[in-house]
C-alpha cells in the first residue's frame, strides 16, 4: 500500500482574496447617505423568534426573517451571487455609524438568502411540502457579531459617544462560525441560485 | 445580505444607550436613540469578507471520510477502539471492555475522552490478543491529562502533544492506523490563535507524523460537531456490534 501522499493546506489558504461589500456606494436621494432607525431599549430585536424557556442553541440557524420585518434593523442586500461563494476565517465589519444617545450596541449579520428554487434534498417528491416552500427566501445567518460601542478603541477603556456625531471603527472579526451542517468547521458558502 | 441592528435580546444583554456602568444601570438610564448607518461615498459602511477560490484543503492522497463511508472504514476496527467514539459509544459492550463506562455515563466518557486529548488512538497488530481481537492501542496523553479509563492490558499510554509532531512519530511507532479525534472543540477562546494551532496544525503534524512513519490509514474526525448527534441505530453502530 503506498504511503500517504503529500498534503498542503497552505495552497488553498494562500488563494484567500479578500473582497470588499459596500452597503451602498452610491448615495440615494431618497435616503440621503445614511439609513436612520430608532433603538428602543424596551423593544429590543430579540435573537430568536421561537418562545422559549431555555436558550435556543439552533438560533444562528433560524430563518432571520423575523428580524427582517422589523423597522429597528437595517437589512441591506447584494446582487445575487453568480456563482458559489466560499468564506473562510475573519470577517471585518467597517462601520460608519452614529447615535443621539452615549452609548450604543452594533449587531452586524451576514445573511445568505437562499434562492426562490431552493428545495430540500430527498423531499419525497410530494406535490406541496411546507418545509421546502419555507427554504424559499429563507435567511440564513452566515456569521453574527455583536459590539459594544462604548469598548469600540478599547475593551478595558470604555468611551462615550459624542452624539450625533459619525463614527468609524472597524469591529473585531466577527466570531460565529456558520452551522456546521453546510460544511465543516468554519467554512462557510454562500450558493448561487439554482444550485441547490 | 447584511442586517444591521443595535440589540440581539437576551443574548446580548440591553444596552440603556446613555454611557453607565450597565451592571449598575437605573431605569431611568434606558433611553430611546437614533442611530445612523452612513453609506456614503466619503462614509461607506462596508464588511471585507476573506474568499477562497479552493473551498477545500488539498489532502489529496487521503480519502475523504463521511457518515456513510464511514462504516467501511470501521469494518476491521476493534470493538476497544470502537469505544473511543463517543458518537458510537451508545451500541458498544460494556462488560468485556473495561475501557467502555456504562452508558449512563456517555456524557462523563465524551468529557474524559474528548476534552481531555484521549482521542488520538494509535493501534496497531501487535500479535498480541485480548478475547477474539488482539489489537494494541497506543493512546496519546498529554503528561498532564486525566487517564482515567484508560488503565488496559491492551492500551499504552503514549506522551506527547499534536504540537509536537516528533512526540507523535515516537507514539506512532509500529502503528498501522491512526485515528486522530483531538481538536480544540470550544465556541471561544482568549486567545483565537489556539483554534488554529490545534485543529489546523495539529492535524498537519498528525498526517507528517503517519507518513513518517508509513501508517496505512489516518481516520480524520474533525469534532463531534461535524458529524452531529448519532441517531440510535446508525449504520456504524450495527457494524460493530454484529
Amino acid at each position: 500500500m503506498p504511503g500517504p501522499a503529500e498534503y498542503s493546506c497552505d495552497k488553498s489558504l494562500r488563494a484567500r482574496k479578500w473582497q470588499a461589500f459596500l452597503l451602498g456606494t452610491e448615495t440615494d436621494p431618497q435616503t440621503g447617505e445614511f439609513d436612520e432607525y430608532i433603538s428602543d431599549p424596551a423593544k429590543p430585536v430579540p435573537y430568536t423568534a421561537e418562545i422559549r424557556h431555555w436558550y435556543n442553541a439552533a438560533f444562528p440557524v433560524e430563518d432571520q426573517r423575523f428580524a427582517w420585518t422589523r423597522p429597528d434593523v437595517m437589512v441591506y442586500e447584494s446582487d445575487v451571487l453568480q456563482d458559489d461563494m466560499t468564506v473562510a476565517g475573519p470577517i471585518t465589519a467597517s462601520l460608519f455609524v452614529s447615535t443621539s444617545g452615549t452609548d450604543a450596541d452594533w449587531v452586524v449579520k451576514l445573511i445568505d438568502v437562499l434562492p426562490e428554487t431552493a428545495t430540500l434534498t430527498g423531499g419525497g417528491g410530494r406535490r406541496f411540502d411546507a418545509n421546502a416552500a419555507k427554504l424559499r427566501g429563507y435567511q440564513m445567518m452566515v456569521r453574527g457579531d455583536v459590539i459594544r460601542g462604548k469598548f469600540r478603541n478599547s475593551m478595558s477603556n470604555p468611551e462615550p459617544f459624542a452624539p450625533n456625531q459619525s463614527q468609524r471603527w472597524n469591529t473585531h472579526s466577527m466570531i460565529f462560525s456558520t452551522p456546521s451542517k453546510r460544511d465543516t468547521g468554519s467554512w462557510c458558502k454562500s450558493r448561487a441560485p439554482g444550485s441547490r | 445580505m447584511v442586517q444591521i441592528q443595535s440589540s440581539w435580546f437576551p443574548m446580548i444583554d440591553r444596552n440603556p444607550q446613555t454611557f453607565v456602568d450597565i451592571y449598575h444601570a437605573k431605569e431611568s438610564d434606558f433611553q430611546k436613540a437614533t442611530q445612523r448607518v452612513y453609506h456614503s461615498p466619503q462614509w461607506s459602511t462596508h464588511l471585507v469578507l476573506p474568499i477562497h477560490e479552493v473551498i477545500r484543503a488539498n489532502l489529496s492522497g487521503f480519502k475523504e471520510i463521511s457518515p456513510r463511508n464511514l462504516t467501511g472504514c470501521l469494518d476491521s476496527i476493534s470493538v476497544e477502539t470502537l469505544s473511543f467514539f463517543p458518537t458510537l459509544h451508545r451500541q458498544t459492550r460494556t462488560r468485556r471492555y473495561p475501557l467502555t463506562r456504562s452508558p449512563n455515563d456517555i456524557h462523563g466518557q465524551r468529557k474524559h475522552n474528548l476534552c481531555n486529548w484521549f482521542n488520538r488512538i494509535y493501534r496497531h497488530e501487535a500479535g498480541q490478543r485480548i478475547g477474539e481481537r488482539g489489537n494494541t492501542v497506543h493512546a496519546l496523553t498529554r503528561g498532564t491529562s486525566n487517564k482515567d479509563g484508560l488503565s488496559h492490558g491492551q492500551i499504552r499510554l503514549v506522551t506527547g502533544d499534536i504540537q509536537d509532531r516528533n512526540s507523535l512519530q515516537k507514539g506512532m511507532e509500529g502503528c498501522t492506523q491512526v485515528y486522530h479525534l483531538a481538536a480544540y472543540a470550544k465556541n471561544w477562546s482568549n486567545d483565537p490563535s489556539v483554534f488554529y494551532k490545534q485543529n489546523v496544525e495539529g492535524m498537519r503534524n498528525v498526517f507528517a507524523a503517519a507518513k513518517a512513519v508509513g501508517v496505512k490509514r489516518v481516520v480524520f474526525t474533525s469534532t463531534i460537531v461535524a458529524f452531529g448527534p448519532t441517531p440510535r441505530v446508525s449504520s456504524a453502530t450495527k457494524t460493530c456490534r454484529d
